[in-house]
């Protein structure tokens, strides 16, 4: 079997069909507008109700979108690398569950009114709680089947508040906004609340950008990763920091929504010839563009309510996660 | 380059690993670290190379304490072929060899001409030319074990441990392994090798050093580590010495 290698091709192609869905994301949509205006409208020459629906509703929407999906793939990439199992990942590790809680919390208790700021932090609290725990246990037990299966007790652990947060939640629109957090949507996203994730997703794409030699070195596994002279606890702390900035600020913005962390690295893989350093920045632009069209799938459906994003990536993306778990157990067998 | 382990003692969980063994590693020696099975052997290599805190003694790298350099010092120092060797992702022959360069600390994907030169010799070495771009996990016990080989040797450090190299190996890839080994000593490195095969160590190691309950036994050539006497008390095996040869003939019955 050779090593297949296309990684700078593959960069731009994934630039161009992620520039190529945000504008289809703008042009596209539910109030019907002839293409022509809203193409002015994109370029700064249109009427104020194209101009309007372009840049404060569609392309907002899509951009968080496209944030939230580099978040989170990028997430998943880094912590497949790190823990060296193509499952791992920010929903299945509990780590979004976490986030989305302490989110939660900070919308039951009113928190907001103090500062819009509390949201992003409160989430990445939730998100470095997670991983920190993870990250811990990880150098404890060997077995990451192991470490997945905590990482579904942190998960329904999560889940289980979560509930009782809706439990005994005061009124329904504090029980709807909480369905939001829940679910995972970016409907009604502004900039504004991008630009409150945006430092964070900064920082945390800098520190995966650090751990990446590690993660190509730990490809030996951990002993032998130390012994060519990688400091293994060091590029844990990065990726635990890394990923816990990128899942929390992306579950700021729309919540928490699964699986794309699992699809677009595996996906990518193949193609940068498995390195989880050359996985990173491919996988989180094919993040960024599964949820930029899983988003317009979800406002075109027929449906009465509008589909929430998180849905539909649960849909598509949980039976592709049981397919990779069985083929890994074939894998295994055959060796 | 010497590699030093001075009174080393490792308790575990109340186990008594090690119990003040001392032993040395010298430049162009090949040296055989053998003992039974729980004898200490990758305990030792550990705690030589301050991976495994020591609960007394000493480890020393060139007269530092191991255990104070940083993992990138240590790997310019010795490089290290630990006992699991199954990689985690299907990546390419020359990448995976190459990862022995890391402590040289070019940026990411980017080889220096003198990592690239490091990397050709050894590829050359462990006549794995042809196999760079096949994925590490298509490739077979024997290739497997030329490659992790070949990392170490990237690494250009003046001494290399490896632990149970020929594990798993058959006994024509033993000697390639065992071979490639000796040749390595030869240019001046100081290499120590865990093993398990005792004719395969005496006919190959120059010093052969022994462990047993966690206690150092001998270090010595083959010829005086390996009597008959010895090897029936350690190991609880016949053996003996024709010419150059060691023989096992069998289990000593209690």
């Amino acid at each position: 079997m050779k090593v297949q290698n296309h990684t700078p091709n593959l960069i731009l192609a994934l630039v161009a069909l992620s520039a190529l869905a945000i504008a289809a994301s703008c042009l596209i949509g539910l109030t019907p507008l002839p293409t022509g205006r809203l193409m002015a409208a994109m370029v700064g020459l249109g009427d104020p109700q194209a101009e309007l629906i372009v840049w404060d509703i569609r392309l907002p929407r899509a951009l968080a979108a496209f944030a939230v999906g580099m978040a989170l793939a990028g997430s998943g990439a880094a912590l497949q690398g790190l823990l060296r199992n193509p499952l791992a990942e920010p929903g299945v590790l509990g780590v979004s569950a976490m986030a989305s809680l302490f989110a939660t919390i900070t919308i039951y208790w009113g928190f907001l009114q103090v500062s819009p700021w509390i949201l992003p932090l409160a989430s990445i609290a939730g998100a470095l709680l997670a991983t920190s725990l993870l990250a811990l246990i990880a150098t404890r037990v060997q077995s990451v089947v192991t470490l997945v299966l905590v990482g579904v007790g942190i998960s329904s652990l999560a889940g289980a508040f979560m509930s009782l947060l809706l439990n005994l939640a005061p009124n329904p629109f504090t029980l709807s906004d909480m369905m939001n957090w829940m679910m995972g949507s970016v409907a009604n996203r502004s900039l504004e609340d991008l630009l409150l994730a945006a430092p964070f997703l900064v920082a945390g794409a800098i520190a995966i950008g650090f751990a990446a030699p590690g993660l190509r070195v730990l490809t030996l596994g951990e002993e032998a990763a130390s012994s060519v002279g990688l400091d293994v606890a060091r590029s844990r702390f990065q990726v635990v920091m890394g990923t816990g900035l990128l899942t929390g600020a992306a579950v700021s913005v729309a919540g928490a929504v699964g699986f794309v962390g699992i699809i677009a690295p595996h996906l990518v893989r193949p193609l940068v010839g498995y390195d989880p350093a050359r996985t990173l920045l491919p996988a989180a632009l094919l993040g960024g563009l599964l949820l930029v069209v899983a988003d317009l799938v979800a406002r075109l459906a027929p449906t009465s309510h509008e589909m929430k994003l998180g849905v539909v990536a649960a849909l598509i993306g949980a039976p592709i996660f049981i397919w990779i778990a069985v083929r890994r157990r074939m894998l295994e067998a055959d060796q | 380059m010497s590699l030093k382990l001075h009174e080393a003692s490792v308790t575990v969980n109340g186990g008594k690993l090690l119990h003040a063994v001392s032993f040395e590693l010298t430049p162009r020696k090949l040296v055989g670290l053998l003992g039974p099975n729980g004898a200490g052997k990758t305990t030792a290599v550990r705690a030589l190379l301050g991976l495994q805190p020591l609960n007394g003694g000493q480890a020393l790298l060139d007269g530092q304490p191991s255990h104070s350099l940083t993992p990138k010092q240590r790997a310019l120092r010795v490089s290290y072929l630990p006992q699991a060797r199954k990689l985690a992702w299907p990546i390419g022959v020359r990448e995976a060899i190459a990862l022995g360069r890391f402590a040289y600390g070019g940026p990411l994907g980017r080889l220096s001409p003198a990592d690239a030169a490091a990397l050709e010799a050894a590829i050359a070495c462990c006549s794995l030319s042809g196999f760079e771009d096949r994925s590490v996990t298509s490739l077979s016990g024997g290739e497997l074990a030329r490659v992790h080989l070949a990392r170490a040797l990237a690494s250009q450090a003046p001494a290399l441990i490896a632990d149970e190299p020929t594990a798993a190996l058959d006994p024509g890839h033993s000697f390639d392994v065992l071979a490639m080994l000796q040749a390595q000593a030869r240019t001046g490195q100081a290499v120590l090798v865990v093993l398990h095969d005792l004719a395969l160590a005496a006919r190959f190691c120059d010093e052969i050093i022994l462990l047993n309950q966690g206690k150092l036994v001998i270090q010595a050539p083959p010829q005086e580590a390996m009597t008959p006497a010895i090897l029936a008390e350690v190991y609880g095996v016949q053996a003996d010495w024709n010419q150059e040869q060691l023989i096992l003939s069998g289990r000593i019955s209690v």
